[in-house]
């Protein structure tokens, strides 16, 4: 009993700074003069169903977007996590365009991982997209790094 | 006497850490800055593990299970839109940090094209670490493979986690 109980506990402390780390980048893309929100009517159910079906190997989801242009780089978000997400296990990032990618990720249980990912275009949108996926998907993701800015907009 | 125990317990972390294979690589932002394109990949043991039960059906067996045997895949990976934009002395650094437990095994130069440096870290029958350096006019990469590595199976890692085509047949396709 206390064994699950710790489980439940560590389980609850690991969603609950990733939630926490979500929050932290919604809030700061927010703050961020030159971007607004778009709210995507029917999300709330969208998660119900993610939760119960787990479509193409993902558990769970948020997702904020936003609209606007302005410039973030890959460092700008590390500072708004802080240190609490360690090295991000990818980062794309093109002068080109401005295009900014970056995913932390981390396991939660059995061969489930959460992601956290930012995916940043300064004129155009900017999605903050926390996951919690298999290692199949997580797979396919890191395979090709460069194309991880292509997760979000999916 | 203290201060050499001080001393010695400093430095055994990193003596440690250089002989597992995995090496610092220190980027100058710089080069981020001029490239305009940098892909960095950071994965530890535990995220191979798990991704390593899902590789691509092209990547046979064998190949997956030394993933799993793996400590880390480390990648930077830097473009830029001109010949020569990088500064190349920034792989002497990377060369200054492998000690002398590496030994450099291949090494394809060309004055023009490409330059490709691999080095590995032999620890007993087997290899403890590998560091592949690719320069070309337009495109730098640095990975550290950390763990033991089976370099006949290193081909079929070519491609995957940001990690660049090194055999001659693959980069021409």
């Amino acid at each position: 009993m206390s064994k699950r109980l710790g489980v439940a506990i560590v389980a609850a402390l690991l969603c609950s700074s990733a939630y926490a780390d979500f929050n932290a980048l919604v809030r700061a893309m927010h703050a961020q003069r030159g971007l607004h929100r778009v709210w995507t009517p029917g999300l709330g159910f969208a998660r119900l169903v993610v939760w119960m079906i787990h479509p193409v190997g993902v558990r769970d989801f948020q997702i904020a977007l936003f609209e606007g242009k302005a410039r973030f780089d890959s460092r700008d978000f590390e500072r708004i996590l802080g240190a609490s997400d360690g090295t991000p296990m990818v980062q794309v990032h093109s002068n080109r365009t401005g295009e900014v990618a970056v995913i932390w990720a981390r396991p939660v249980s059995g061969d489930l991982m959460e992601m956290l990912l930012v995916a940043h275009d300064p004129n155009d949108e900017t999605v903050v997209l926390r996951t919690v996926v298999d290692g199949e998907t997580l797979a396919r993701e890191i395979s090709n790094p460069r194309d991880a800015s292509r997760v979000a907009r999916r | 006497m203290r201060r050499i125990f001080i001393s010695l317990l400093l430095a055994f972390p990193a003596v440690a850490w250089a002989q597992n294979g995995r090496i610092t690589i220190e980027i100058p932002a710089s080069l981020a800055a001029k490239a305009a394109e940098s892909v960095d990949v950071n994965l530890d043991g535990a995220m191979l593990r798990l991704a390593a039960k899902f590789l691509s059906d092209d990547m046979d067996r064998e190949a997956r299970e030394m993933v799993r045997k793996l400590d880390g895949i480390y990648v930077h990976s830097y473009e830029f839109d001109d010949d020569g934009e990088y500064d190349r002395s920034i792989l002497d650094k990377v060369r200054a940090q492998l000690g002398p437990s590496w030994k450099r095994i291949v090494t394809v130069q060309n004055r023009t094209r490409e330059n490709v440096e691999i080095y590995m870290q032999p620890n007993g029958d087997t290899i403890s670490g590998l560091v592949i350096l690719s320069a070309e006019p337009r495109e730098l990469t640095i990975v550290n493979i950390v763990g033991p590595v089976d370099l006949d199976k290193l081909a079929s890692l070519e491609g995957q986690f940001g990690i660049p085509h090194v055999t001659k047949e693959q980069r021409h396709e």
